[in-house]
């Protein structure tokens, strides 16, 4: 049976595909976009940047505008509707079919593709064994919790073995404590797995974790695509930095191989001259002793966050910067505070 | 106090069930009393049921069949009427929805008179049992539809069928598979409502019908204005025999179903907590 040959790594491509939906909205721009075999890439963007559309442009639930092309392989797909692309998807709703068990669920992609039973009943024990959810076997759809529930329309997803997975904000509806959990299962998981998967997500966070890749989308273009570290390295404008974290944007005025600002003077050798402007992150200033301190500014607010603290200083630029550190001690609104900034942690940008 | 209040709601709903009941049992009685214009103590008689069953037993039977026949049409024209409705939502099927509700508000005399107006010459169609089912179907169509929208409007169907096609299934086995047993409840609901109509339909019927097509409502009408007291209260009490265990069947089965739902539900509270939230995070 051909359909269940292990289709290990499709290259997906997508070849100039826009989407103009019948009212005239374009939610997609001429996009093109090559997905290696066994490659997880992240759509990350805010919401209505066009993310779901250019997914379900892969899966075959939105055809291109004409002239736009996806092939698998070397499979020109553009024509072939979403039951005939054999694709795996997870919805942010999960979709499990209420009128069935988690079993027959499972079951159901294998049932459509006429597997033997014989066959069918072990790939679905494989399929529960592998997602840890053996005793819920029996269990109807509605006796399940939101982690269960992603689990299971995991394995019904990837259990016809299918040459992509596509997954729209899957982990959107869990908690916090275990939607941090279930990214790193799904992250280990997509990895063994070796199948070329696309995730949306609005979450940075999980973008990051998950991503071999990450592309920035918004207003229905791709804005930046790269390693999760590139992106938040080095963005390339202005909505990618900000997108991706928080972003301190200060502006100075060079003058050699110093960089002046109204709270004091850092080391500088990307050249140019007159006012420059620099972004930098949170968690990548210091805060220093007397003797290689660079900037002095004041706590104007300051916020205990567990982990780490967050502080908004007045008078190293213009506007308020924000400062993050994980030093335990307590720092009070009015205290004048040292900086430091490691020449490696200012970026650029060029538009 | 809180006790004194509790017999007077007790005694004002006994008596508002009597109100109702008394009339109905009446009724019964009279159908197997001898004489009821001398009372039961002129003695209790099976004649007249007898009576009832040699003149209208035809009618019972029509009745029957039509209600089946009309549930039949209802069934294949509604609920895929339902579900593109549903799928589509625009303008049009906004005013389609609208058009479905004006059998339902405009007088069953009224249809069945546009009926004869339309077809009346064809008198094959206008003397048989199939003109009746045209004015039941029309009349009863959209109850289905609305049962079956009201279903289909609470669950996510579209996505449902989303994901069923991407595990391969097309259309076809995606409406028999996914979309018809999830809007079970509403099938059944709206069946017991469509069968439950077109039995009970007088209005529209008692225009459409001729005398060789004549249905239990019109017989009861018939039997009332044309035969003694007695034989119209035994044709009601053959009426009640035959369509109340029809009713409870058909309601027992869709409020059952219903009950076992809710309990599931209650089953799954701890199960929320349950092993998944437990196991440790691990990776296939």
């Amino acid at each position: 049976m051909s359909a269940f040959t292990n289709h290990r790594g499709t290259n997906i491509r997508l070849v100039n595909c826009a989407k103009t939906f019948a009212n005239g909205t374009q939610a997609v721009v001429d996009t093109s976009l090559e997905i290696q075999g066994g490659e997880t890439v992240v759509f990350l963007g805010p919401s209505g940047c066009g993310k779901t559309t250019l997914l379900r442009l892969i899966a075959g639930l939105e055809s291109p505008d004409p002239g736009g092309r996806v092939y698998f392989d070397d499979d020109d797909v553009t024509a072939r509707p979403i039951e005939r692309r054999n694709v795996g998807m997870v919805f942010q709703s999960y979709a499990l079919f209420p009128n069935m068990n988690v079993e027959e669920n499972i079951a159901y992609g294998l049932k459509i593709h006429r597997m033997p039973t014989e066959q069918r009943n072990q790939r679905v024990d494989e399929m529960l064994t592998m997602m840890q959810i053996a005793e819920l076997r029996d269990r109807r759809i509605n006796q399940l919790s939101g982690g269960q529930r992603q689990r299971v329309a995991l394995a019904r997803a990837i259990a016809a073995q299918p040459r992509a997975l596509l997954l729209d904000e899957p982990l959107t509806a869990l908690d916090a404590l275990l939607r941090e959990r279930l990214r790193i299962e799904l992250d280990l998981l997509l990895h063994n797995l070796g199948v070329t998967s696309a995730y949306v997500t609005h979450d940075q966070a999980e973008a990051m974790a998950i991503g071999d890749r990450v592309a920035v989308m918004n207003k229905g273009a791709i804005v930046q695509i790269g390693e999760p570290r590139e992106i938040y390295f080095r963005p390339v404008s202005r909505f990618v930095a900000d997108f991706i974290g928080t972003m301190n944007r200060v502006t100075g005025n060079v003058s050699g191989d110093t960089l002046e600002l109204p709270g004091g003077r850092i080391p500088w050798q990307r050249g140019g001259s007159g006012r420059v402007e620099i972004l930098f992150r949170p968690g990548d200033v210091r805060i220093a002793n007397d003797h290689d301190a660079q900037l002095t500014g004041t706590i104007q607010e300051q916020f205990f966050l567990g982990d780490r603290t967050r502080l908004h200083v007045k008078g190293i630029a213009e506007a308020l910067i924000i400062v993050e550190t994980t030093e335990h001690r307590e720092f009070r609104v009015g205290e004048a505070i040292r900086l430091r900034l490691e020449p490696e942690a200012l970026l650029t940008l060029k538009d | 106090m809180r006790r004194r209040n509790f017999y007077f709601q007790l005694v004002f709903t006994l008596l508002v069930c009597a109100f109702l009941i008394v009339p109905v049992f009446m009724s019964i009685v009279a159908g197997v009393t001898e004489n009821f214009f001398y009372g039961i103590s002129s003695g209790f008689t099976v004649r007249w049921i007898v009576k009832v069953w040699e003149l209208y037993d035809h009618t019972i039977f029509r009745s029957m069949y039509i209600a089946f026949a009309t549930l039949l049409v209802t069934l294949v024209l509604g609920v895929p009427t339902a579900y593109v409705l549903a799928k589509r939502q625009g303008l049009l099927t906004r005013l389609i929805e609208e058009f479905l509700v004006l059998p339902v508000a405009i007088p069953g005399l009224a249809i069945a008179l546009a009926l004869i107006l339309t077809y009346g010459g064809f008198r094959d169609f206008r003397t048989s049992w199939y003109f009746i089912l045209v004015g039941h179907v029309l009349y009863t169509l959209p109850f289905m539809i609305r049962s079956v929208l009201a279903v289909l409007s609470t669950i996510d169907f579209i996505t449902l069928e989303e994901s069923a096609a991407s595990l391969g299934a097309g259309f076809w086995q995606r409406f028999f598979g996914i979309i018809l047993p999830n809007v079970r409840s509403g099938i059944v609901a709206g069946s017991l409502t469509v069968v439950t109509l077109s039995i009970g339909e007088f209005n529209l019927t008692w225009m459409l019908h001729t005398p060789e097509t004549m249905t239990l409502p019109v017989g009861l009408a018939d039997s009332y204005a044309s035969m003694r007291l007695e034989i119209g209260s035994a044709y009601t009490l053959v009426f009640f025999v035959m369509i109340i265990p029809l009713l409870m069947a058909l309601q027992r089965y869709g409020v059952q179903r219903g009950k076992r739902r809710a309990r599931v539900q209650e089953e799954a509270g701890p199960a929320m907590a349950g092993p998944g939230a437990a196991t440790p995070a691990q990776g296939g």
